[in-house]
Formats: C-alpha cells, sequence, structure tokens
C-alpha cells in the first residue's frame, strides 16, 4: 500500500510544469558551463603564463555548477516528500549500481581527483605506456593529447589505482633529460662542457633553472659512457622540441670538435 | 553603475564578432577604437628624431627625475672613494633612461678622478676582444698576452671609475660566449678592489646574465630604473619642452601613462600625433598583429629583447636556421613595424635588426605574459 503511495506521489510530481522547468534549469547550467569554458579559454590564450592554474578551475567549476542545478531541481523545483526522496534515491542507486559499476566508480574518482587533484589540466603525465598533456578531466573520464596527436581517454578509476608519473606538476616548465652514449675513450671535461654549453645556448632551454649533465659507465658490447643532459624547458609543449634541439646541437658540435665516434644511437625522455 | 553597465555592453559588442572568429569590418567600433600601429610608425617616421628617445649628456638639465637614482650613484662613488670594493649595475627596461643616468657620473666626480666611459656596441667574441677592450679601457699602450698579466697590470693602474654601457652585448647566446662574459666578469671582479666598475645594462639581459653567470652575486650594489610615473613623465615632457609644465590635466596623464607605461619616447609620440577618441582620451595602439605571430617569431622577438640587437648571421647561429629562412622571419617582423633594421653605417659595420623603440615596452609586456621572457 505504501509503495503504491508513494508511486503515486512521484507521478504526480512529475508534472509537465516541473518537467519543462527542470529542463531549463539543466539548459542554463549547460549554457553557463559554457560560457565559464569560453571565458577560461579566452584567458588561458590571453595569459599563456598562467594558462595551467586557469584550466584547473574548470573541473570543479563543473561539479559545482551541476551540484547546484541539481539541487535547485530537487528541492527548488521538484521539493518532494522526504520518503518519495528516499525511495527514490535507494531504488536509483540499486539500479545505478547494479547496472553500472564502473560508470559510478569513474564518476566517485573523477569527484575525488576534483578535491585531491594528481595533476591538472595542462599537466604532462604517463599513464602506462601512454604519455601526453592532460587535455580535459571529465567527471568519468581524462584526456590525454600525445606529442603524436592521439587523443586518450583514460578512466578515472584507473588513474586512482594505477601510478601516474606527472612530469611538471603545474608548472610550465618541465625537466627535459636527453642521454647520448659515446665510447669510453672520449674526453670527458670537453664533452660535459660541451653538453652543459649546448644546453644552455638552446633558445628552448628555461635558465632559470640549472642545467646540468650526469656521467655514468655503461657496457653494450663495448664500454660506454653515457652522458644525461638535463635541463628544463619553457613550457611543457615544447618537450620534444628541446629534446631534438640539444641531440642536434650536442652532435654538430661533437662533430666540429672531432669527438664524433662510433656514437651510440643516443635516447631522450622527460 | 549605469554607465559602467553601458560601457560593458558596448565592449562586449564590440568584440564579440571577433570573439566569434569572424571578420570585424573595416568601420566597427572596435577598430575606431584603437590606433593603427602602421600609421603610429608613420608618424613617428615624420617626426624628425624623436626628442624623448635621445641619450642626455652631463649635466643637460633636461635630465629630471631621477634624483634618488643620482644621489645613490653619489652614495656608490663615495664608498668606492673610501676604500670598499664596489661593482654596481644600472638597469631597467629599455628606453629608460639608463645611459642618459650613466652619462651624469661624470658630473659627481670632481675634476681630481679619471674615468673612462665606453658603449660596447659590438659582441664580446673570444679572450683577444676582452682584452683589447680593457686596453682601450685603461688607455694600455700594448694589450697583454693573458688575463692574469693584464689583471696585475690593471692593479698596478690609477685608480679610476669605468662605466660600461650597453652590457646586453654580453648576453650573447651561442657556443663560446659564455666563457668571454666570465672572462669579463673575473677581471673586474679581481680589479674591483682598486677601480669602480659602473656597468649599464638592459632588464632582460641582466635577467639572463643573472641565470647564466649568477651576476648578481658579484655586484655591490644594482640599481633598477623603471619607466616613469605620472609625474615624473610630465616633468621628463616639460623639461624637454614637449609640453609647458603642469598643462597636462590629471586624468589625461594618467591614461597617457597607463598606454605608454611610462616610456618616455612613445609619450611623445602619442602627444604629438595620437589620435583621441569621441571622449577625448588616447586611443590605444592596435597590437593584433602580436596575437597573429607564430612561435618562432616569438621567440625571434625574445631573443632580439635580450640581445639588444642581431645581425643575421646572430640570428641564424641562436635559432640554427639557414640564411634564407632567417633572413625571411626577420623581414617579415620588419614589415609588421615590430622589429626596425638599422643598416650599416659608421659606427656599425652589418645589419642589425632591433624591436622597434617605440614598441619595446609593449612587446616585452607581451612576450611575459606569453611565457617567452622570463
Amino acid at each position: 500500500m505504501m509503495q503504491e503511495g508513494v508511486l503515486k506521489e512521484l507521478i504526480a510530481l512529475l508534472s509537465i510544469k516541473h518537467i519543462m522547468a527542470a529542463g531549463l534549469a539543466i539548459l542554463f547550467g549547460w549554457l553557463l558551463l559554457v560560457a565559464i569554458q569560453f571565458s577560461l579559454d579566452r584567458l588561458a590564450r590571453r595569459f599563456p603564463r598562467y594558462r595551467l592554474q586557469i584550466g584547473q578551475s574548470f573541473p570543479l567549476a563543473r561539479v559545482l555548477v551541476w551540484a547546484g542545478v541539481t539541487a535547485y531541481i530537487v528541492f527548488g523545483i521538484i521539493n518532494p516528500p522526504e520518503e518519495v526522496m528516499f525511495a527514490v534515491l535507494g531504488a536509483a542507486g540499486l539500479a545505478v549500481g547494479l547496472a553500472a559499476q564502473d560508470g559510478p566508480r569513474n564518476l566517485l574518482a573523477g569527484v575525488m581527483m576534483i578535491f585531491n587533484p594528481p595533476f591538472r589540466v595542462g599537466d604532462m603525465v604517463r599513464w602506462g605506456t601512454h604519455y601526453g598533456e592532460v587535455t580535459r578531466i571529465d567527471l568519468s573520464v581524462t584526456w590525454l593529447h600525445t606529442f603524436n596527436d592521439d587523443a586518450i581517454m583514460v578512466p578515472n578509476a584507473g588513474i586512482l589505482t594505477q601510478a601516474i608519473v606527472n612530469s611538471n606538476s603545474g608548472e610550465l616548465a618541465e625537466l627535459v633529460a636527453v642521454d647520448v652514449d659515446l665510447p669510453s675513450q672520449v674526453p670527458v671535461r670537453r664533452v660535459k662542457e660541451l653538453a652543459l654549453e649546448i644546453a644552455r645556448c638552446s633558445p628552448y632551454t628555461y635558465l632559470k633553472k640549472p642545467v646540468t649533465v650526469i656521467i655514468e659507465p655503461r657496457f653494450e658490447f663495448q664500454g660506454l659512457l653515457r652522458f644525461t643532459i638535463k635541463a628544463y624547458v619553457m613550457d611543457v609543449r615544447l618537450e620534444r622540441r628541446l629534446a631534438s634541439d640539444l641531440t642536434e646541437r650536442l652532435y654538430e658540435a661533437l662533430q666540429e670538435n672531432g669527438l664524433l665516434v662510433n656514437v651510440v644511437p643516443a635516447t631522450a625522455g622527460a | 553603475m549605469d554607465h559602467l553597465l553601458q560601457r560593458l555592453a558596448s565592449g562586449f559588442r564590440a568584440r564579440l564578432p571577433a570573439w566569434l572568429g569572424g571578420q570585424v569590418g573595416p568601420a566597427s567600433s572596435a577598430q575606431e577604437a584603437i590606433w593603427p600601429l602602421t600609421d603610429a610608425l608613420l608618424c613617428n617616421r615624420e617626426l624628425s628624431g624623436n626628442l624623448a628617445s635621445e641619450s642626455l649628456p652631463a649635466g643637460d638639465n633636461r635630465f629630471v627625475a631621477r634624483g634618488g637614482e643620482l644621489e645613490a650613484l653619489a652614495t656608490i662613488v663615495a664608498r668606492w672613494r673610501s676604500g670598499y670594493p664596489v661593482m654596481a649595475a644600472v638597469t631597467g627596461p629599455q628606453g629608460c633612461g639608463i645611459t642618459s643616468l650613466l652619462n651624469q657620473v661624470p658630473a659627481q666626480l670632481g675634476a681630481d678622478s679619471v674615468y673612462h666611459s665606453e658603449q660596447l656596441g659590438m659582441r664580446l667574441r673570444d679572450q683577444s676582444d676582452v682584452l683589447e677592450l680593457m686596453a682601450r679601457l685603461f688607455d694600455l699602450q700594448a694589450t697583454p698576452d693573458s688575463p692574469a698579466a693584464l689583471i696585475d697590470q690593471l692593479n698596478a693602474a690609477t685608480p679610476r671609475v669605468l662605466i660600461l654601457d650597453d652590457a646586453h652585448f654580453l648576453a650573447f647566446r651561442v657556443m663560446g660566449a659564455r666563457e668571454t662574459a666570465r672572462l669579463l666578469g673575473a677581471i673586474m671582479v679581481a680589479t674591483q678592489q682598486r677601480h669602480l666598475w659602473i656597468m649599464g645594462c638592459r632588464r632582460q639581459a641582466w635577467r639572463r646574465m643573472m641565470y647564466m653567470h649568477q651576476v648578481d652575486r658579484f655586484f655591490t650594489d644594482v640599481l633598477e630604473l623603471e619607466y616613469f610615473s605620472n609625474t615624473q613623465l610630465n616633468e621628463v615632457m616639460a623639461a624637454r619642452q614637449i609640453v609647458p609644465a603642469d598643462t597636462t590635466p590629471d586624468r589625461d596623464l594618467q591614461r597617457l601613462q597607463s598606454l605608454c607605461r611610462g616610456k618616455p619616447d612613445l609619450a611623445f609620440l602619442y602627444l604629438q600625433c595620437g589620435i583621441l577618441t569621441e571622449t577625448g582620451s588616447y586611443r590605444p595602439l592596435d597590437f593584433n598583429v602580436l596575437k597573429q605571430l607564430e612561435m618562432d617569431d616569438l621567440f625571434t622577438l625574445a631573443e632580439l629583447a635580450v640581445h639588444g640587437s642581431l645581425q643575421l648571421d646572430e640570428h641564424r647561429e641562436i635559432f640554427r636556421l639557414g640564411q634564407e629562412s632567417s633572413q625571411l622571419q626577420l623581414n617579415r617582423l620588419c614589415n609588421w613595424g615590430l622589429v626596425e633594421r638599422l643598416d650599416p653605417d659608421g659606427g656599425n659595420p652589418t645589419t642589425r635588426y632591433r624591436i622597434t623603440p617605440i614598441l619595446s615596452a609593449l612587446v616585452s609586456d607581451h612576450l611575459y605574459k606569453s611565457n617567452y621572457l622570463y
């Protein structure tokens, strides 16, 4: 008897007027979000130096706007009696929980990520084998943009259960490491000096942070020395450009100084 | 409140087409409210030498609004005279009056003091360039063979004040330049007990040298000049007889100061040919061209801002470009009016490129906001 009463009350609440009002509220919320995103995009384009800080405010704004819209629809438009609300919440929760376990898990992870972010929009992150710039953090998924121009969708639940590497942690500058293996007979000090100098001469190097060269011995069919040039790039988006520029400049400098003999192919990474 | 809302609404209407990615018509209110860059540059060219851009000689009565800095320099000289090792740098943005300030130093020294003032004017490529410069500064008959011999010679010379201007030529971002700059710095530090070194350097170059050589650790005093404030700007314009003193209303002065960032040559240009809006205030310069620049153009502008000026070969060396690519890039920036080409003359053996002086503050501001300068 009680369940029938709840159902009748629910049907009575879902009048055309209420549905239209709720639709308008959702439309308003959506338009507000579009306006916020548009403004933030404009702001980020105008002040590229602060684009990471600007970009990170949108996910929070989205949660707040949708929470506000939902609260307004429930308490301002429909305003259901308590028993109807609890019954609907219970039924909906059970149905959603059973039907789509991954969805709510991702959603919950998305909300957790907004209040305790492991990265921000604009950060360069490595998740598993994927490496790219975070372009968007939705409630259930995060989008990465790789240097190969691929867009990768990562479920938020996966991000919280797996280790993720954040290369710049909200800063525009990012450390770039370029490895070059040379035969162990090369004059170490001279090569190190050259490596330091070429890194400082690259227009993409962020000179406010230190440039270093690390040397370690290796063995690959012959004795080698690995020179790792560590320099910060001015902007995470120029990471590959700096790595390539450093490699080019170092090879040229080695060639000009007669040191380029049997160089083992180099690797570069952030 | 109504007025503010009306202004916001009209601003929104004017900018909406551009925001939506459409072409703004030639007669739109957004375009009427700005001063086309080409017109401003043309006007600047037609003026027979921008009165506010020339540096002032010692004792010139047009040198005003820098009383605090002159006092600071006098204190530095006094400290050096009392036996303290002193090295001073005067830094500031392009066109703020570093050279004019340095020109006033000899007047504070007195007749018995020995001084030498030199504007670098060229990049120091290797050790021999540094040794030659030192020989010139100290009037040495023969250039010493090594830095150690030079230092010994300088420490035995009569104490003197050495003013080295245009030190932005030391901030060169090519292989080998770092060692040369460090050598010059080492000589200065080794002789500072005996001689007073005062170096004038533009702000961006000074910052670059701070990051690359930590120069700020070696200089005991750094005077940082800024562009002029409202009242200082009025004083400067009056002293140069561009406007009679106290004739510009405060409101106009504030507007003028914010538009030209307190840079006197741009303020002069505004006063000579700035276009007024319907409400009678000056129109801002049209800087939309900066938004159309590509990344490589912005990097070039950033390096021009740091280096002061670049030759074609220097630009090629920094960016590892071919002759044609380098030429195309620099000349494209020239065509947009952002960069000026200085053809060879007596004091300048090769063609050089520099940011158009009247625009330097606005360009630097844009480059900083866009993270190309730091």
